[in-house]
Formats: C-alpha cells, sequence, structure tokens
C-alpha cells in the first residue's frame, strides 16, 4: 500500500513538471509590447474687449457713459449740430494661446447717406489677431456734414455691429 | 529408488526445457536501441528598437517620450485644434522565430473626443520575419470641432501589441 501510494505521488509530480515545461515553453514564443501615455489639451480661446475710450466734437454728448465688458460696447449719444461727432476708440484683445482670425464684420448700419453715419476702421474681415496680441478699432458717429436737408424732429439711429472671430487655421 | 530417479530425471529434464526455453527466447529477442542527441537552438525575440517623433501645430511633448524593449511611454500637450504629434515606432523580431501580431488591443483608438489617436502601418495578422523590422505610427490629433475646449481635457491611451509565432 505504501509502495503504490509512493508510486502515485511519484507520478504526480513527474505529471505536475510535464505541465509546466509545456507552459513555459508556450509563454516564450508571445510578446505584448505595450504603448502607453498621456495627452492634455492647454490651449484656451479668449477674444474679447479690454479698453474703450473716446473723443467727442464740441456740441456733442453722451446721454449715458458708454460700457464695455469682454464681448459688448454700449453707448447713447446725442449730435445736435452738423459736423458732430464722438469717436470711441476699442481695443480688442486675444488673451488666449490660440490664434483668432476676424471670419466676418456684421454691421448693417455702417455707412449710407442718412443724418447719422457710423463708420467703422481698424480691422477688416480675414485680419489675424494672434494670441496676446491686441488690435484697436475706432466707431465714429457724426452728424452728416453733407446732408440736404436738416431733420425737423429728433431722429436716432441705432448701430449694431458684430466681429466674429474663429481659430486662424 | 527408482521412483526417485525418475523424478530427479523429470527435474532435470524441466529445467533443461526451461532453459532450453530461456536460450530459445533470447536468441529470438534483439534489442533494437535508437539513440541521439536534441537540441533547440532557436529564439524568441520582438522587441522595440526605435522611436521618433514629428509635430504639427502647437504640438509639443511636456516629457521627452520614452521606449525599452516592451514598452512605449509618451506625455503630449496639444494647444489648438489641427495640432498633431506622430511617433514613429520601430519593432523588430530579434529572434530565430517568424513572429505574426495576434492582435491590437486597446479602447482608446479614434473615438470622438476633441483627441484622437490612431495607428497606422501595422495590423492584425502582419507577420515579422525573423531579422526584420517594421514602423508604425501613433498619431495623437486635437481635431477641429464646432466648439473649443474650455478647460484642460486628457486623454490616456493603453495599447498592446500581441506577438506570437507565426505558424
Amino acid at each position: 500500500m505504501e509502495k503504490t501510494k509512493d508510486q502515485k505521488n511519484a507520478l504526480i509530480v513527474v505529471l505536475i513538471l510535464i505541465i509546466l515545461i509545456m507552459s513555459i515553453g508556450y509563454a516564450s514564443f508571445a510578446s505584448a509590447l505595450q504603448i502607453s501615455g498621456s495627452t492634455s489639451i492647454v490651449g484656451s480661446w479668449d477674444v474679447k474687449f479690454v479698453s474703450l475710450t473716446k473723443s467727442l466734437s464740441t456740441s456733442a454728448f453722451e446721454v449715458i457713459e458708454p460700457s464695455y465688458d469682454a464681448t459688448t460696447i454700449i453707448f447713447d449719444v446725442e449730435l445736435k449740430s452738423i459736423g458732430d461727432h464722438v469717436i470711441y476708440k476699442a481695443t480688442i484683445k486675444n488673451s488666449g494661446t490660440i490664434d483668432a482670425k476676424l471670419s466676418s464684420v456684421m454691421a448693417p448700419n455702417l455707412g449710407g447717406t442718412d443724418a447719422i453715419i457710423y463708420s467703422l476702421s481698424g480691422i477688416s474681415d480675414n485680419d489675424v489677431l494672434e494670441a496676446g496680441k491686441e488690435v484697436e478699432i475706432l466707431i465714429t458717429i457724426e452728424y452728416n456734414s453733407d446732408i440736404y436737408e436738416l431733420p425737423k424732429e429728433t431722429i436716432s439711429k441705432k448701430l449694431t455691429i458684430t466681429f466674429n472671430f474663429v481659430q486662424n487655421v | 529408488m527408482e521412483r526417485g530417479n525418475k523424478k530427479n530425471f523429470l527435474i532435470g529434464t524441466l529445467v533443461a526445457i526451461i532453459l532450453f526455453m530461456a536460450v530459445g527466447y533470447a536468441a529470438f529477442a534483439s534489442a533494437l536501441s535508437i539513440s541521439g542527441s536534441t537540441s533547440i537552438t532557436g529564439s524568441w525575440g520582438v522587441e522595440f528598437t526605435n522611436l521618433t517623433n514629428s509635430k504639427i501645430g502647437g504640438a509639443k511633448e511636456e516629457k521627452e517620450a520614452t521606449y525599452d524593449a516592451t514598452s512605449v511611454l509618451f506625455n503630449v500637450e496639444l494647444n489648438a485644434p489641427g495640432d498633431k504629434m506622430t511617433y514613429t515606432i520601430t519593432v523588430k523580431n530579434t529572434g530565430t522565430i517568424d513572429a505574426k501580431l495576434k492582435s491590437i488591443m486597446s479602447s482608446d483608438l479614434n473615438g470622438t473626443d476633441p483627441i484622437i489617436y490612431t495607428i497606422t502601418g501595422i495590423k492584425d495578422g502582419d507577420t515579422l520575419k525573423a531579422g526584420e523590422s517594421t514602423t508604425f505610427n501613433v498619431i495623437i490629433e486635437y481635431v477641429y470641432s464646432s466648439e473649443l475646449s474650455e478647460e484642460i481635457f486628457t486623454k490616456q491611451l493603453s495599447l498592446s501589441l500581441n506577438f506570437e509565432q507565426a505558424a
């Protein structure tokens, strides 16, 4: 009985060794190569108004003090005499890390021959504003000195200018 | 006494028969032997042997990419959509046994995130013969989308190339 038991134990050991040898043999012919890493997006987009100054002709005045924030400028002026004008100088800055381009300026009330004329200068479509750079624009509001007939009553004219900046590709 | 002699004779005869049978058996038996020696000389070795990179736009390495025989590690920063970092990796069969790429395992490839990982130049089933090298690219790109990311966005990559003996 003891002898049979010893024989069985020996057989078990041999079988385990065979399995181990077979396993090692298989593992030797396979490799897993690893590629790993991390990618971060660190760029920021930030194009905004950063300052606003003004100059007024003698009889022009501001109904309200103009105001601005990162994305809007608001003004309300009165012009009394032909030739009166108000000039707002606004600074646009690219405070982000991605270069910007002015894809379009939408301003349906610029120019014209009305008594009140709005004009814009200092920037135009497709201008590039690189990261960290600034640009100054001028918004001029004037009482048209070429008007044929003076208005008989108070007239007003609104202005909305939209600057559409996109990533410069 | 007579009877005793018969017994002895019988015994002697039986012994003789046994001896004869033993010899006869021995004469009709031959031990054939085969002997020899076998050695395994083949070796298995598939490993990374080179790593280079190229950049487009504002892509840069936060840390310089490193590699050894079995792993590549990178850390990249992308600034704006369109930025791209491409790692060109060489894998060589340094053994004497032909290898086959059984599978590329990764759940981080392609997708729709702002950061996209792609692999080109190698695919499942490709064979890499003993002594030969092949190069492939791991491309990391900040893709264009309607909205720019307003905060830092990070994406990991874990990719495994599983080579085995080519049948």
